[in-house]
């Protein structure tokens, strides 16, 4: 072949081959910067209505519903203390100086959470789904040596965390609590009493959840945070089966952290009246009604 | 290094523009990149097993030269015999000794003497099934003067170590694969663009269709004795889409892999699970194996000549020896055997070629009789993969009664819809594209620009959306 002839085929093939990579790179990139800018302009969104509500709500299932425009209400079910805690180290500038009421109940003192993270045939699913609440608003997970072990596969990279920033900031609290009341059915109450107490070795054994609220109220205190530990009404035949060691340590916690509770029980006085709640402990749309009722009046 | 992972990720565009930038004009410099690549690419898993292959290549080279440079057939015949000796060694060796040494063991004290003889602890080098395959064929096709020897080592290097079929093939012939690392390739924007293609529909397959049914079939498979009769058809079924989501995806990524190089592969698979019947099947399936065995194995041994007894011997043989071809347990060979059994009816009654086209060609959907085959086909291979899966015979053979019990007909424990969904999607398009090499290889001409790029991304969507956790190709074991 002359080698005109081989130098021109050379040549297309090079401007083919460049732009097959061109047109390669931009078929990634281009998505890519889409999904980072959507989800920055959400995450300086996020701190905006942060920087603006001047009570944060740090809660769990008891207090997912509620809802008061004073409040930014950033509740994970399960009593996940290393999420609140992480997420209080993502966004303290956000935090600094503000009021912040920490859902923390008998039940979160319970081993049973830690249990569930050490062994995941307990409640499968939940340890990822934690997990993967301490990257809530972030693009790329990060390793948290501290919580996550080290042999856990764990991607990078989780394409639902933007999908899951949406559903958390603009759909999730559009949802409604039910009306549903539990009545006189102690049978499930003591089912969850069971769930939460049986376990030989439940008195204040949960490291995990300890070490993470003393953390997660330092964090706070050292930024000029108001941490006031929510405590959510409870029915009364769950309060009498919680042991007395657990109620004393809950109280020992806030005197030694020097952080007040607000006790929902005492205040509201529901506890025996059951057609508030839809379980053991969770207030349905007819008690979370008083419960936000009595914090539009609480300074 | 897996296909479905970062360092392949990180890999494949350096390799690719090293490829095509810096040794574009020297095709020496091409192939040696390649080897280099591919002995990184397998490295990257033990390389300690590089010797393996190392040596292999220099023994099947030299051998090759010799039997060029000899007359005499006798002579001929010991090289080969050296080639076949050393090759299948190396693999009865790693794969075998174990299995062979229980079995004879057992086998002793069931006549009363006892022997001593503790097993190995040995690791199987992955791909040595493929690899071993590929260079036989080299060395057989030279013997049989239907291919001439090569003298360029870099070259044969390349070709038995050639990285994106290297560790659960295609299984390629010398007379394909080798001459297209004498030729100078081209860059073909097309190809590459196809190439890109048919590994995105191979990740899928992985992640999305074989990761997330094999959760699935194996936690079905190791619980089967507390699930009912319908849960252990789910689990088979599972099983029967894991597989072939795994090895058929990994055939594309290898595919399109080598198209992005300018080589072209053979098809592996072309839509197995819509044959009508076993001859079919096995003709759609692992197609590079099962031609590998008819040209090297069944033909010699006579194919279809001879009288019924030698007919039916040599099916066996075929079946049974692809069979533990797959691994060093009774469990393959009874699907071997099994699948002997379903084969010869059609086979003995010379119905084994009446389905050589796709199924439905030029229409939408199958006729009724078409349908009802492809269902029982598909039945059958199902029931067969339960041996392949088992741990061994006894499970299989619980898990089978287990299914066959009261419990048929009782609502499954595990049936979760997201994934018989997905399944139900994807079948749909494997039918869609079934004229084709892949099922959605037509997406690139048949579809314009916006649409072509709505398909990629919800493909890519649904890998990172949908995708399973990460397991290892099931091939690599083989």
């Amino acid at each position: 072949m002359a080698w005109w002839k081989r130098t021109t085929i050379y040549l297309f093939s090079i401007l083919r081959m460049k732009n097959f990579i061109i047109k390669s790179i931009l078929f990634f990139i281009i998505p890519i910067i889409i999904y980072t800018g959507i989800f920055y302009f959400l995450r300086l969104n996020f701190k905006n209505e942060l920087s603006q509500y001047p009570i944060i709500l740090l809660g769990d299932s008891q207090t997912e519903f509620i809802s008061d425009e004073r409040i930014l209400n950033k509740s994970i079910g399960g009593s996940p203390f290393f999420v609140h805690s992480q997420f209080s180290e993502d966004f303290i500038e956000q935090l600094r100086g503000k009021k912040v009421f920490i859902a923390c109940n008998y039940h979160n003192l319970s081993k049973l959470y830690q249990n569930r993270l050490e062994n995941d045939q307990l409640y499968p699913g939940w340890k990822s789904s934690m997990y993967s609440h301490l990257d809530d608003y972030q693009i790329l997970n990060r390793k948290h040596i501290n919580i996550i072990p080290k042999n856990l596969d764990r991607s990078l990279f989780n394409i639902k965390n933007l999908p899951n920033f949406i559903y958390e900031r603009h759909l999730k609290f559009k949802s409604k609590n039910s009306l549903k009341s539990i009545n006189n059915d102690t049978l499930s109450i003591s089912k969850a009493i069971q769930r939460h107490w049986n376990h030989p070795d439940y008195i204040l054994n949960d490291s995990i959840q300890i070490t993470y609220l003393k953390k997660l109220i330092t964090e706070l205190n050292k930024n000029n945070c108001e941490v006031v530990l929510l405590k959510m009404p409870l029915t009364n035949y769950y309060i009498n089966n919680v042991p007395n060691d657990i109620k004393s340590k809950l109280n020992e916690l806030s005197n030694n952290q020097n952080v007040r509770i607000l006790d929902l029980n005492k205040e509201l006085s529901i506890s025996k009246e059951y057609k508030y709640f839809k379980d053991y402990g969770h207030l349905n749309k007819l008690g979370d009604s008083l419960v936000m009722e009595y914090l539009k009046k609480y300074e | 290094m897996l296909f479905n992972s970062i360092d392949f990720a990180i890999f494949l565009p350096i390799i690719f523009i090293l490829y095509w930038f810096i040794n574009n004009k020297n095709l020496k410099l091409q192939n040696s990149l390649i080897v280099v690549a591919s002995y990184i690419f397998y490295g990257w898993w033990d390389w300690r097993f590089l010797s393996l292959i190392l040596f292999s290549t220099i023994i099947d080279y030299s051998i090759g030269i010799n039997l060029k440079k000899q007359d005499n057939q006798l002579k001929r015949k010991i090289l080969l015999y050296i080639s076949v000796i050393i090759n299948l060694g190396f693999l009865g060796f790693f794969k075998y000794y174990n299995f062979f040494l229980d079995n004879f063991i057992t086998a002793f004290s069931f006549f009363g003497s006892e022997i001593k003889a503790s097993s190995l602890n040995i690791i199987l080098p992955v791909g040595i099934s493929f690899y071993t395959f590929q260079t036989l064929s080299y060395t057989i096709d030279v013997y049989r003067r239907k291919l001439n020897p090569t003298k360029d080592f870099i070259a044969f290097a390349a070709f038995v170590s050639f990285f994106p079929q290297l560790v659960a093939g295609p299984i390629e012939r010398a007379t394909n694969l080798l001459p297209q690392f004498y030729k100078k390739r081209e860059f073909n924007y097309s190809n590459a663009v196809d190439g890109m293609q048919q590994i995105l529909w191979g990740l899928f397959k992985k992640i999305v269709i074989a990761d997330n049914c094999a959760h699935y079939a194996n936690l079905i498979f190791n619980n089967s004795l507390d699930y009912s009769g319908s849960t252990l058809i789910i689990g088979a079924i599972f099983f029967t889409f894991q597989i072939y989501g795994d090895f058929s995806g990994y055939s594309d990524i290898a595919i399109g892999t080598s198209r992005l190089f300018g080589f072209n592969l053979m098809q592996n698979f072309n839509f197995p699970y819509f044959s009508r019947d076993i001859a079919e099947f096995w003709r759609r399936w692992h197609i590079s194996l099962s031609t590998w065995f008819r040209d090297y194995l069944y033909i010699p041994l006579g194919g279809s000549r001879g009288s019924i007894w030698n007919k039916i011997r040599n099916v066996f043989i075929i079946f049974i020896v692809s069979g533990f071809w797959h691994g060093a347990n009774w469990t393959f060979i009874v699907w071997g055997a099994l699948n002997a059994f379903y084969f010869l009816p059609i086979f003995l009654t010379n119905n084994n070629r009446n389905n050589i086209e796709i199924v439905a060609q030029g229409k939408k959907l199958p006729s009724l009789k078409e349908f009802i085959s492809i269902v029982l086909t598909f039945g059958l291979t199902v029931f067969a993969w339960i041996f392949f899966r088992a741990n061994n015979i006894e499970h299989a053979l619980n898990y089978i009664k287990g299914i066959f019990s009261n419990s048929l007909f009782s609502i499954p424990e595990i049936a979760p819809i997201n994934i018989i969904i997905i399944l139900l999607i994807f079948v749909i398009a494997e039918w869609l594209g079934r004229n084709r090499q892949y099922a959605i290889e037509e997406v690139k001409t048949k579809f314009k620009r916006p649409l072509r790029y709505t398909i990629y991304y919800a493909i890519i969507i649904a890998i990172f959306w949908l995708g399973g956790k990460e397991q290892q190709f099931i091939y690599f074991q083989f």
